[in-house]
C-alpha cells in the first residue's frame, strides 16, 4: 500500500516520539486542542497516569473528549481496531475525527510489545479508505527499547520529533502475519486433536486453567477461546491440529497449530457483521483473552490465547 | 434441583423420575442392566413392566434372577409384554396416545397400591423400520417430559447393529441420562416440571444434532421453557442455534431462555446476540 494514497484520502498515522511527561504534554495536549477547535471528534487512549495528566492539562475543554483508558480497550491491542470501528460508526460523518492512542508503553510484556507493533501496521490497512482521521501514537523514548522505536518508524508514515515534524521514510507494512513465534520457554502438555477431541480440549485447558488459578470466569472465557479456534483448525486448518499449554511470564498459554493458511491480515480484528456466515471465533477470542498472537505463512498456522495468572 | 443427567453405567440409581437409553450388542447387557433398575423399582415400590420382542415365556426366564417371577406375575407386580401386542411394528407409534397409555398405566399403578411404574423396555424392534424414527423420537421426548409429571421412570434398550449410531444418539440425547454405548453427542435435553432442560456441552459438531433435538422435544401448542442451567459449555456456533430456534418458535407458541450461566450472558452480549 502507498502511503501517499492513504494520507490523500483523509487517513494520517503519526508516531510522536517524547522522553517525559513535559515533552509528552507539549506534543499532544496542542495536538487535541486543535482538533477541539476545528470541531472534531476527538478520542483519547491512554495508559495511566498519561490519561490523567491529559485531562487535567485540557481543562474545561476536556470536556468535548472521548478518554478511554488503554488498560481496558487495549489491553489485547487486537481489540483496538473493533474499538475504533464501532467509535466511527457514533461519530459525526460531517466532521474529522482525531485520536491520540499510546497501546506500546513500557510496561508491556515482549508479546504484548509484538502485537501492539503488528496493530499498528494493521491501522494503515483498515484505516485507509477512512475519510479525515488522523492518530497520533506516543512512543516513550527513555523507557522503550531502540528495536520498539525502529518498529515505530516502520508502521507509522509520519514521524514527530518533540522539536519538529519529519516524514519516515522506512514505512512498510508487508508480510504481516508471517514470521514465527518464540518456542514454549518450558514443556508444554501437547495434545494432537480432530473433530472427535473437542471436549478433551475444553477439558484439558479448563484443568490447566484450575492449576494456573484462573479464577472461573477467566478460565471459562479461555475454555471457550480454545474451543473456537480449535474449532477453526477442524473446519479451515486440514481437519486437525495441535494444542500446546504452557505458562510463561505470569501468563497461561495456550497455542493451537494446524496446517492451514490465513490470508487476510485483519482476520478476529473486525466486529463480524450479523449476517457474516464464519469468522466469529477469532474475534471472540481476541474480545475474551489477555492476549491473541496469530502467525500464519505456508508452513501453517499458530494461533497462541494468553490469560493472565492475576488478571 | 434438576434430574441426574449424563453418562451412566448402571441400570441402578436412577431414581423415581430415571429416564435412560441404554445401547447394547448383546441382549444379556441389556437385561443386566434392567435387573438393577428392576431392584431399585421393587425397593421403591414400584410396579415392574417387562416390554420386549421376545415370548414372555424367555422373558420369564431372563428376569428369573429378580426371585419369585411367577408370584410377581400373579400378584400383578410384574407385567411381561411382547412388543407386538401393543405395536403395529413396521408403522410409526402416535406419541400422543402412546403418552395417554403410559400416564393411565402410572395412574392404574397408584390405584393398585404401588408408587408408580418402572418400564424397562427393550425397544430396538419398535425402530427397525426408517419411517419409524421421527415419530420414535418425539414418543421418547414426550414420555420422558411426562417423568417427572407422573409416577414414571423407563431404561430403554436399542441394539447397536439394528439401529444407525446417528439415530440411537438422537436417542440417547432425548433421555437425561444414556450409557457410553448409546452416547453420540455431549448434550441432553429433558424434561423437568413444564421445562426443557438442556445439560453438558454444545459446539460445532453437536449443533445440527442440538436443532433436531430441539425439533423432536417441541410440543405443538404450548411454550416452551428452556433452562440453560446446566449446560456446562456452548460455543457461538451452539448458541446461534439456539436462537434461530427461538426465532423459529416466536410465530408457534414462544420460547423463553431462562437460568443462563453468566458465560451465556458475556457471549449473548459480544455477540448482541437475542436468546
Amino acid at each position: 500500500m502507498n502511503p501517499k494514497t492513504a494520507q490523500a484520502r483523509g487517513f494520517r498515522h503519526e508516531a510522536f516520539f517524547y522522553s517525559d511527561n513535559d515533552e509528552f504534554l507539549a506534543g499532544t495536549v496542542p495536538y487535541l486542542e486543535e482538533g477541539i477547535s476545528a470541531g472534531e471528534t476527538v478520542l483519547v487512549v491512554l495508559p495511566e497516569p498519561r490519561l490523567r495528566l491529559v485531562q487535567e492539562s485540557l481543562g474545561g475543554a476536556a470536556e468535548a473528549v472521548e478518554f478511554w483508558q488503554m488498560g481496558d480497550v487495549g489491553r489485547n491491542p487486537a481489540r483496538l481496531i473493533s474499538a475504533w470501528q464501532d467509535f466511527l460508526l457514533t461519530c459525526d460523518p460531517e466532521k474529522g475525527v482525531r485520536g491520540l492512542g499510546e497501546p506500546i508503553s513500557p510496561g508491556r510484556s515482549a508479546a504484548e510489545l509484538e502485537e501492539c507493533e503488528l496493530h499498528e501496521l494493521l491501522i494503515n490497512l483498515v484505516f485507509a479508505e477512512e475519510r479525515a482521521l488522523t492518530v497520533m501514537c506516543p512512543y516513550d523514548t527513555s523507557g522503550l527499547g531502540d528495536e520498539i522505536l525502529a518498529g515505530a518508524e516502520r508502521s507509522h508514515p509520519v514521524c514527530r520529533h518533540p522539536h519538529g515534524k519529519a516524514v519516515s521514510r522506512r514505512y512498510s507494512p508487508e508480510a504481516l502475519l508471517e514470521g514465527q513465534l518464540s518456542p514454549p520457554p518450558r514443556p508444554a502438555v501437547t495434545l494432537p486433536f480432530g473433530r472427535a477431541d473437542l471436549a478433551m480440549v475444553r477439558h484439558l485447558v479448563a484443568q490447566c486453567a484450575r492449576s494456573a488459578r484462573l479464577d472461573t470466569r477467566r478460565n471459562e472465557d479461555l475454555v471457550l477461546s480454545v474451543c473456537e479456534v480449535a474449532t477453526n483448525s477442524i473446519q479451515h486448518g486440514g481437519g486437525a491440529g495441535t494444542l500446546d499449554v504452557w505458562d510463561e511470564d505470569g501468563d497461561l498459554v495456550c497455542s493451537i497449530r494446524d496446517e492451514g493458511r490465513i490470508g487476510d491480515p485483519l482476520v478476529g480484528r473486525k466486529r463480524p457483521r450479523p449476517d457474516q456466515p464464519s469468522g466469529r471465533g477469532l474475534w471472540i477470542a481476541n474480545q475474551l483473552c489477555d492476549l491473541v498472537q496469530i502467525r500464519s505463512s505456508a508452513a501453517g498456522t499458530e494461533v497462541r490465547l494468553r490469560m493472565r495468572f492475576n488478571g | 434441583m434438576v434430574r441426574r443427567h449424563g453418562c451412566i453405567d448402571s441400570g441402578g440409581g436412577l431414581g423415581p423420575e430415571g429416564h435412560a437409553c441404554w445401547g447394547f450388542d448383546q441382549p444379556e447387557e441389556f437385561v443386566g442392566a434392567a435387573l438393577e433398575f428392576f431392584t431399585d423399582g421393587l425397593r421403591a415400590n414400584r410396579r415392574l413392566v417387562y416390554l420386549s420382542g421376545e415370548p414372555v415365556a424367555e422373558q420369564r426366564e431372563r428376569l428369573d434372577s429378580l426371585g419369585d417371577v411367577g408370584g410377581m406375575v400373579d400378584r400383578g407386580a410384574l407385567h411381561l409384554l411382547e412388543l407386538k401386542h401393543l405395536y403395529r411394528l413396521g408403522e410409526p407409534v402416535d406419541p400422543v396416545s402412546q403418552v395417554a397409555l403410559f400416564t393411565a398405566a402410572a395412574e392404574a399403578a397408584e390405584a393398585d397400591g404401588f408408587s408408580g411404574v418402572c418400564l424397562a423396555t427393550q425397544s430396538t424392534e419398535m425402530v427397525a423400520e426408517p419411517c419409524t424414527w421421527d415419530a420414535h423420537l418425539r414418543l421418547e421426548s414426550r414420555a420422558d417430559q411426562l417423568a417427572t409429571t407422573v409416577g414414571f421412570s423407563a431404561l430403554c434398550g436399542y441394539q447397536r447393529d439394528a439401529v444407525p449410531a446417528d439415530v440411537l444418539g438422537d436417542l440417547a440425547a432425548l433421555h437425561p441420562v444414556a450409557n457410553a454405548a448409546a452416547e453420540a453427542a455431549p448434550f441432553h435435553l429433558f424434561g423437568e416440571r413444564g421445562r426443557l432442560v438442556l445439560s453438558g456441552e454444545v459446539d460445532r459438531f453437536s449443533t445440527d444434532a442440538l436443532l433436531r433435538a430441539l425439533d423432536y422435544a417441541y410440543l405443538p401448542g404450548a411454550p416452551t421453557l428452556l433452562d440453560l442451567e446446566a449446560l456446562d459449555f456452548v460455543d457461538h456456533y451452539g448458541l446461534e442455534a439456539l436462537a434461530v430456534h427461538a426465532r423459529r418458535l416466536a410465530a408457534n407458541g414462544g420460547c423463553s431462555v431462562h437460568n443462563r450461566p453468566p458465560r451465556v450472558e458475556r457471549l449473548c452480549e459480544l455477540l448482541e446476540l437475542a436468546l
